[in-house]
């Protein structure tokens, strides 16, 4: 396993392991569809609009946690992605760079489950939520309930990326509605992957992107599906890539 | 290898959006138990669209009784929160839990709302009477003891009378009923519900 890949399982079972831990002590309360920690409160930004499609509800706690969590996404973007969702971890490190023929589905996604939420009057998607299944299952742990649903649609929403993985995308780049929903929110944040003068155009860096972002010329569509991974940090021979926290390279 | 996207995997993916959308719009058909809401609760087909099953109000329950729904009692309300006695008994009314409720105040969505205590009614207790020690002739009035609302339950010959209208469901007697399995159970008959959130 590449060493970027052993960083992020180890970065994103961290998050898991101090969300369970502050969990235990109640530090923090909530599951991944609206955290509290004292005073300061984040809100999955699909969430909100799930409630808001099914009930036509908006309240004043929702749209706090919606501007911090916008806070933090202004900053570092899909950070949370590709280095702090569990199964944003798995999806990643299992991915390999294949021929691609997908299109990008992820608005059609975020669509279809506003839709059913709509007609279902139902948050439909939190229910099954792949990014808050991993914390979900903290949670059930410490309440003592059931989790064969949570591991039934785990196992589900991991099939599926495999399958989609065949076509040379992950889940996370290319399906994800609540990822593909936060890059929406910043779609260029301060912390994001540019090419420098050293790019060759040999777009290497375009073939093993999971989340299929044509690197040298992205637009700012395409900026929407970076999970920040770094996997093109890692493939470039030539260190024509770099990260950068707003204009001043950090890494690369 | 190309980018963008061609219109025949549009289409195709369109209509896939279309089917599992509607799919989920079917699950609302899907079959769920009744269960004990926490007070202040609104009408169970708003209380499901609000709720986020984020959990706020199970982890900051004062006396433990709220837990997530399991799934045997319906995929629609899995992780919802219900009252379960056994764990503990709610103190809205005559406790701890009267004028600040902090299922209410951490509720992101106003799915739960506050109520005065005098209008909490979340269910009503029902009575096994093959379990009951009094019944059966022993010496025992726990559930008059512990109950906080008068003339809920009232003694006749030391056999324990219930009255479901004047129960408020908080589950004080189901969670000190001694025998075990115990004689009392809660159910969500005659709750008030909460029509619309202020």
């Amino acid at each position: 396993m590449k060493l970027l890949d052993k960083l992020r399982l180890i970065s994103s079972s961290s998050t898991l392991i101090t969300y369970f831990t502050a969990s235990l002590r109640g530090f923090i309360t909530g599951t991944t569809a609206f955290i509290k920690g004292g005073l300061v409160c984040i809100a999955c930004p699909l969430g909100v609009l799930q409630i808001l499609a099914a009930s036509l509800i908006l309240t004043n706690q929702l749209l706090l946690a919606l501007a911090t969590t916008s806070l933090f996404l202004l900053v570092a973007g899909r950070f949370f992605c590709g280095w702090m969702c569990p199964t944003g971890a798995v999806v990643h490190s299992t991915h390999r760079p294949r021929g691609r023929r997908w299109g990008i589905t992820a608005p059609l996604a975020i669509i279809t489950v506003l839709v059913s939420s709509f007609l279902a009057r139902l948050p439909v998607l939190c229910v099954i939520c792949p990014v808050g299944i991993p914390f979900k299952l903290v949670f059930a742990y410490i309440f003592g309930i059931d989790i064969y649903l949570l591991v039934l649609a785990l196992a589900g929403w991991l099939v599926l990326n495999a399958y989609i993985s065949r076509k040379g995308f992950s889940w996370c780049g290319t399906l994800c509605p609540v990822g593909y929903l936060l890059g929406l929110i910043s779609p260029k944040p301060l912390l994001h992957v540019s090419t420098n003068a050293n790019c060759t155009r040999c777009r290497v860096c375009v073939l093993s992107c999971p989340s299929n972002i044509n690197i040298p010329e992205a637009k700012l569509s395409d900026r929407v599906r970076c999970t920040l991974c770094l996997k093109c940090l890692e493939h470039c021979r030539f260190r024509g890539v770099e990260l950068r926290f707003y204009k001043k390279k950090i890494l690369g | 290898m190309r980018q963008g996207i061609r219109r025949r995997d549009f289409l195709k993916t369109l209509v896939a959006a279309g089917i599992i959308g509607s799919l989920g719009g079917v699950a609302k058909l899907l079959p769920y138990r009744r269960v004990v809401r926490p007070p202040g609760a609104l009408v169970e087909e708003k209380f499901l669209s609000q709720c986020t099953r984020c959990g706020q109000c199970i982890q900051t329950c004062v006396t433990g009784t709220l837990v997530p729904c399991s799934l045997g009692e319906g995929l629609l309300i899995w992780g919802t929160p219900r009252v379960d006695p056994l764990r503990a008994p709610c103190e809205a009314v005559a406790g701890r839990c009267e004028i600040s409720r902090p299922c209410v105040e951490n509720c992101p969505t106003n799915a739960l709302v506050y109520v005065e205590p005098e209008k909490v009614k979340m269910g009503s207790v029902k009575w096994i009477k093959e379990n009951c020690i009094a019944y059966r002739g022993g010496e025992c009035l726990v559930c008059y003891e512990v109950c906080p609302i008068d003339g809920a339950i009232t003694p006749r010959r030391g056999i324990p009378v219930f009255h479901s209208g004047k129960c408020i469901g908080c589950g004080r007697c189901v969670y000190a009923c001694p025998p075990e399995p115990k004689a009392l159970y809660l159910v969500p008959d005659g709750e008030r519900r909460i029509e619309t959130t202020r």
